[in-house]
């Protein structure tokens, strides 16, 4: 080793501190991905996702001497990058989100922070912990989807290229996840803002670079230099993300480094107590929460659920700033694509107003679809972490009036997109008025909103009681109402047009779900009288019904584990 | 511990000694400073597309590059390539080997663009690479491209009568003269190509530099039109190559001066009565096959393409064995109507429009020849069996058993990668058994020639990833082009009603075509190494003398009892089956063996063909396969070569075609490797009927 202080120990000192990193990263590393790996649940996992992905080659696969082979290959390909991509928005983010705050809920952190482990060890270990066993799947999934190079369509570089945007991708979220983590107490919290983070980043920088590429083509066409819009959409596309992932990853360093919150939750209750006892309200009450809890200053009311009161109340004094946050961005999002969709109806761009609509209602269901699974099953699974179920126990409480506290807690927590949704469809009445296109649209996407809302917070209940951790019920209710939301039409629609033996009609496949159901609507215009309009009515009065069965069936379901499991621990 | 000391403080010492011990290691990697290279000075850098001003998309164009080094010497190449609308770059690029000093160099460099909105010309080379742009300017697709070599400006007069008539063109429409001094000669063949007739227009070329001169004659070989109105220069002695371009040789025994002939030929190049004529006074003979059209007019098949001269002779009977007469002003307009009609009708293959109008159908034809051959289903879903009992099942349990459950990740990631591996390299699974290459070749035989001007459509299929390299027999691989099926274009509406033109790009899949990066070393170009991917057919297109083994000669004969007959005589290579083509119709057909003569009636023949050439190969195994389409192609190209629609212009019996279809390989397996199917279409020119 060169002498300390001297001019080489000086030019190899960043790469001593990367094996200082490296060592450190090592420990956790070991603990969390290689204890993870010798679990058969992770063999489990891995051997039903490889048998997943085998099944693309397999129904894709030509008869002999089809032409046309090279087409099925190439929808193969985009539907298995489809569902992978939807997968690691989905998983990512809720596996790295609860990395820390897991650590926290536990009150571990303080003793891992009190290791010799560098902080910055804690956060490349953690990622690395997170990330690895997605990049492990991606990797093993490959060859299945490498059988379908035999069919032509692919050069080698589309698949590298693909791969290596399949890792940027995971990484990326991870980064994002973890800050999140890093940056609150709470599981739910951090989930909450990790997705809020994503939403914000993927829909408005989307929105922003399509935008752009019409005023590029209508107002800036001939003035601007054509190869502006290739580097402002890179920029968009790229430079801003990558921006933001570097700034967050030095953010990690630092916080790891210099920890702003308390390492343990002792802490954090001090807080919320001082909070509670305060002679000031909380800035962040809202007028809905005031309506619930001023009726419950005295003591809660006969009839009312507790749970729900309680759990109103530790959103109002916890998270009500992140969902206040959540509902402004929203709307200022919405309000800006709308007022830019009709500065261009109103120039003549050859846009319809509706598009405006259309964009918006799609923000807000997606939205709605992506946070609340999280919200309902972080809900009833951190309050089995941190104990507290014993207490409940311990009341006069029925297991099943817990469960409906929780679900309806978590239906509270996104009531003001809700609010946004009434108020968002009402401002659109008077265009689609206008263009004729009656009241049924924004009635539609309302009970679209509803249904949607009741699916995932089911399915978020129903994984809280299946799971025995935060990040499993987390992973669970992601699986269930993406499963049935988007996955399960996506791939019965992919099986049914390559299957021969398929004989159902796949045009009701989308029927099974309100999320696609409202976009095919909204897309075919279905709304105008036509015979078509009359199919598109049924299937999404059909695809209404589906949803609400389903979160009917996944309540019940829900209820009829958690007795089981009230019993069996009682 | 001492030990571990010592290497500490050799470390140390090691340390302070780093300037030594990296030049040491430089020293020892036979590293040192290079010279400095010399970069290309960007104000000096000059390139144009286009032979004397006259380009075009689709076809060969050349493009001149000129610059100089800033500093030192630059060593490297240069690049031209080009871009589509869409900024995305053309499969093609062509590269020439560049260095230059401080004077300026030029390099000349054929190029084949399509749908080039912008040429990029890039200097490669001691470690520097300058990129220069300039946007495409192609003009609109000319019905007739003629190329003057002159040094002055060239009037086409009759010629331009005779375009408009033949076309039907409007005045000054769609006729696009050029002219070249005769110092800029192209210095590949390929130069030329984006011409349909050259003309020297007084110009002997006696000066010009015999390499490309050589060029131009290669270019004319290969089916290229060239007509020569004599000037002044013309009175010296004229290049042995010109001579035999238009056929013509010189007798040995010189001409006695004869001071009559002195004072009409000083009349004629209208010189002084006092001056000197230069030169002395020579004979010159036709070579057998050379026509002399009215005493003043030569023609001359040569290789593939034809030449053509107005008479430089004073007087009519200097010209050997000529009973004609002289020009009239009526008869010269009939010499460049001829000659337009020649260059015009007769089909080049690998001419642009021709290859077009094959190339749908030919690429359909080799995808039946080659099959869509996919692994069986079952042999996926046992690979997928394979995989996951192995990976997961297998593995999964043997490192559960030892408590190290995972290693199987390692393992499973082992095997995950040296499948994919296995399905890229060695075409694992891959449904085809074996290399072959089907062929689709369109050629064009002039009467007596021993090569046809072909251009090939080949498609190679392989079961695994690998590189043919084509060899071609000795003799030929120095004059094959390759070139490549065109992408597809298509327009689509833009956000305006303005139509935006773009280029789909490469097809992939089934239809792979190759990407090609054409190297000019002199004036040869090889095929390039091919690449072909596992369980894929490529396809790849190339211009080439085809050799027939011997000579294929179709000639109009008279038998004793007046009939009119056509004589064929067939090369040693292969079979054919021929069809005569009378009008827009298909008349007789006759089968010959390699080596075989047969005669074709004109008159009796059998029941017209109407329908197409559907059994051109008769029992032949792929006559099924071979698609309406490329026939009816093929059939279309002849039909539009028959000149009977403008009898008022031709008369000539001479411009009819035979098409002959064969089965038989037209390669070796040396070529490609093992030929699969093989379909050739030859275009035979009928010989000049016999005098009566």
């Amino acid at each position: 080793m060169p002498a300390p202080g001297s001019r080489l120990a000086r030019l190899l000192f960043p790469l001593a501190i990367l094996r200082e990193i490296a060592i450190s990263t090592g420990p956790i590393l070991r603990r969390e991905l290689l204890s993870f790996l010798r679990t058969p649940k992770a063999w489990r996992i891995t051997l039903i996702t490889v048998g997943a992905a085998s099944l693309l080659p397999l129904f894709a696969w030509p008869s002999p001497g089809e032409p046309m082979a090279y087409f099925r290959a190439q929808a193969a390909f985009v539907t298995y990058s489809v569902v992978l991509y939807i997968a690691l928005f989905l998983f990512v983010p809720l596996v790295t989100g609860s990395a820390i705050t897991i650590e926290r809920e536990r009150e571990t952190y303080e003793l891992l922070y009190n290791t010799r482990i560098r902080p910055a060890g804690i956060v490349f270990g953690k990622l690395f912990a997170s990330i690895a066993f997605f990049l492990l799947l991606i990797l093993l999934t490959f060859p299945m989807v490498s059988i379908l190079y035999l069919l032509g369509g692919f050069e080698v570089w589309d698949f590298i290229k693909a791969l290596l945007g399949y890792l940027l991708f995971t990484a990326i979220l991870g980064v994002i996840g973890l800050w999140s983590s890093m940056r609150h107490q709470r599981t739910s919290r951090a989930i909450l803002e990790a997705f809020g983070i994503l939403i914000a980043l993927y829909f408005g920088l989307s929105i922003c670079t399509s935008f752009l590429m019409v005023f590029f083509m209508t107002v800036w066409r001939g003035v601007a230099p054509p190869n502006l819009i290739l580097i402002l959409s890179w920029i968009l596309t790229i430079g801003v993300p990558a921006l933001l992932v570097l700034w967050m990853m030095y953010s990690l360093l630092r916080s790891a480094r210099y920890p702003e919150l308390a390492a343990s939750r002792r802490e954090e209750r001090r807080k919320l107590k001082q909070a509670a006892l305060g002679t000031t309200p909380p800035v962040s009450r809202t007028w809905l929460t005031r309506q619930l809890l001023d009726r419950t200053v005295n003591g809660i009311p006969d009839g009312w659920n507790p749970v729900l009161v309680a759990s109103v109340r530790s959103q109002v004094y916890g998270a009500a700033h992140s969902r206040r946050m959540m509902f402004w961005g929203l709307a200022v999002l919405i309000f800006i694509i709308s007022g830019m969709i009709f500065w261009f109806f109103l120039s003549g761009m050859g846009v319809e107003s509706y598009v405006s609509f259309s964009i918006g209602a799609h923000v807000l269901l997606y939205s709605v679809a992506l946070i609340l699974p999280g919200l309902a099953a972080t809900g009833l699974s951190g309050e089995v972490e941190s104990g507290n179920l014993d207490f409940l126990r311990g009341t006069l409480l029925a297991p099943f009036a817990i469960l409906r506290g929780k679900w309806l807690a978590a239906l509270f927590g996104i009531s003001g997109l809700w609010i946004l949704g009434g108020l968002f469809g009402a401002a659109h009445l008077p265009f689609l008025l206008v263009k004729n296109l009656g009241l049924l649209i924004p009635i539609y996407f309302l009970a679209a909103l509803l249904l949607v809302s009741l699916a995932a917070s089911s399915a978020g209940i129903l994984a809280s009681t299946l799971a025995r951790s935060t990040v499993s019920a987390l992973v669970l209710a992601y699986l269930l109402s993406f499963g049935y939301l988007l996955g399960v039409p996506v791939l019965l629609q992919f099986f049914a047009f390559w299957a021969r033996f398929w004989r159902f009609n796949s045009a009701y496949f989308p029927s099974l779900s309100p999320l696609w159901e409202f976009s095919q609507i909204i897309s075919t215009q279905g709304f105008r009288a036509t015979k078509a309009a009359v199919e598109a009515h049924f299937s999404f009065f059909l695809s209404l019904v589906v949803a609400a069965v389903v979160s009917a069936v996944q309540l019940k379901l829900a209820a009829a584990f958690y007795k089981n499991r009230w019993e069996r621990d009682r | 511990m001492i030990r571990r000391r010592a290497m500490k403080l050799q470390f140390r010492d090691g340390a302070s000694c780093l300037p030594l011990a990296a030049l040491g290691l430089l020293a020892l990697i036979g590293c040192r400073p290079a010279p400095r290279a010399g970069k290309i000075d960007e104000n000096s850098v000059y390139f144009e597309v286009g032979t004397g001003g006259l380009s075009e998309e689709g076809r060969w164009n050349l493009v001149k590059v000129t610059a100089r080094a800033e500093a030192g010497i630059f060593e490297g190449e240069v690049e031209v390539s080009g871009r589509d609308s869409g900024g995305r770059p053309a499969p093609e690029s062509f590269k020439r080997e560049f260095s230059a000093s401080a004077a300026p160099q030029a390099v000349e460099i054929p190029i084949l663009p399509r749908g080039w909105e912008e040429v990029v010309v890039a200097f490669r080379g001691g470690g520097f690479l300058q990129q220069f742009k300039k946007q495409g300017d192609w003009p609109v697709s000319n019905a007739c491209r003629i190329l003057a070599v002159s040094d002055g400006p060239f009037l086409p007069g009759a010629l331009a009568e005779a375009c408009r008539a033949w076309l039907g063109l409007e005045q000054n429409q769609q006729i696009a003269l050029r002219t070249l001094p005769p110092r800029q000669l192209p210095e590949h063949f390929l130069g030329y190509d984006v011409a349909d007739l050259v003309i020297l227009n007084g110009a002997s070329l006696a000066d010009s530099d015999p390499d490309r001169v050589e060029a131009l004659l290669e270019w004319v070989r290969r089916g290229g039109a060239i007509a020569a109105v004599p000037g002044p220069s013309w009175a010296g002695k004229l290049p042995q190559a010109l001579l035999q371009l238009f056929g013509l040789a010189e007798n040995p025994q010189p001409l006695a001066p004869d001071p009559e002939t002195e004072e009409r030929l000083k009349m004629v190049l209208e010189l002084p009565a006092e001056a000197r004529l230069p030169g002395g006074f020579y004979h010159l003979e036709l070579l057998p096959g050379a026509l002399a059209h009215q005493g003043l007019f030569l023609e001359n098949r040569f290789g593939s393409g034809k030449a053509f001269l107005f008479s430089f002779a004073p007087e009519r009977d200097w010209l050997s064995k000529d009973p004609g007469g002289s020009f009239q002003p009526g008869g010269l307009a009939r010499a460049w109507q001829r000659i337009f009609l020649q260059s015009h009708l007769r089909p080049r293959p690998f001419s642009g429009k021709i290859a077009q109008q094959v190339e749908s159908s030919a690429i359909q034809a080799l995808t039946r020849f080659a099959g869509f051959r996919y692994p069986s289903g079952i042999a996926v879903l046992f690979f997928v069996a394979g995989y996951l009992g192995i990976g997961f099942v297998a593995l999964g349990w043997f490192f559960h058993r030892r408590k190290r459950l995972e290693r199987m990740y390692l393992a499973a990631l082992a095997l995950a990668v040296l499948s994919s591996f296995g399905i890229y390299r060695f075409g694992l699974l891959s449904g085809i058994s074996s290399l072959r290459a089907d062929a689709v070749v369109l050629a064009v035989a002039r009467p007596g020639a021993a090569e046809a001007e072909a251009v090939s459509w080949i498609a190679i299929s392989s079961p695994n990833r690998r590189t043919i390299r084509p060899r071609f027999p000795e003799g030929i691989s120095s004059r094959v082009i390759a070139s490549q099926p065109l992408p597809r274009e298509e327009a689509e509406e833009a956000f305006s009603s303005q139509r935006v033109r773009f280029q789909v790009g490469q097809p992939k899949g089934p239809l792979q075509l190759l990407e090609q990066e054409y190297a000019f070393r002199g004036q040869s170009m090889q095929l390039p190494p091919l690449l072909i991917h596992p369980n894929a057919t490529r396809y790849c297109r190339f211009n080439h003398p085809h050799d027939l083994g011997g000579e294929l000669q179709a000639q109009w004969i008279a038998d004793p009892g007046g009939e009119k007959k056509i004589e064929v005589t067939n090369g040693t290579r292969f079979s054919l089956r021929l069809y005569l083509l009378v009008g827009r119709e298909l008349k007789k057909e006759i089968s010959l063996k390699a080596g075989e003569k047969g005669t074709i009636a004109e008159e009796g023949a059998a029941a017209a063909r109407t329908a197409g050439i559907r059994s051109g190969l008769g029992d032949s195994p792929i006559s099924m396969e071979i698609t309406a389409e490329l026939e009816a192609a093929v059939f279309e190209i002849l039909k539009k070569s028959q000149p009977e629609e403008r009898q008022d212009l031709l008369r000539l019996e001479s411009s009819r075609f035979l098409i002959a279809i064969t089965a038989d390989p037209l390669f070796s397996e040396e070529v490609f490797g093992p030929i699969g199917h093989s379909v050739g279409f030859f275009l035979l020119e009928l010989g000049e009927p016999e005098e009566d």
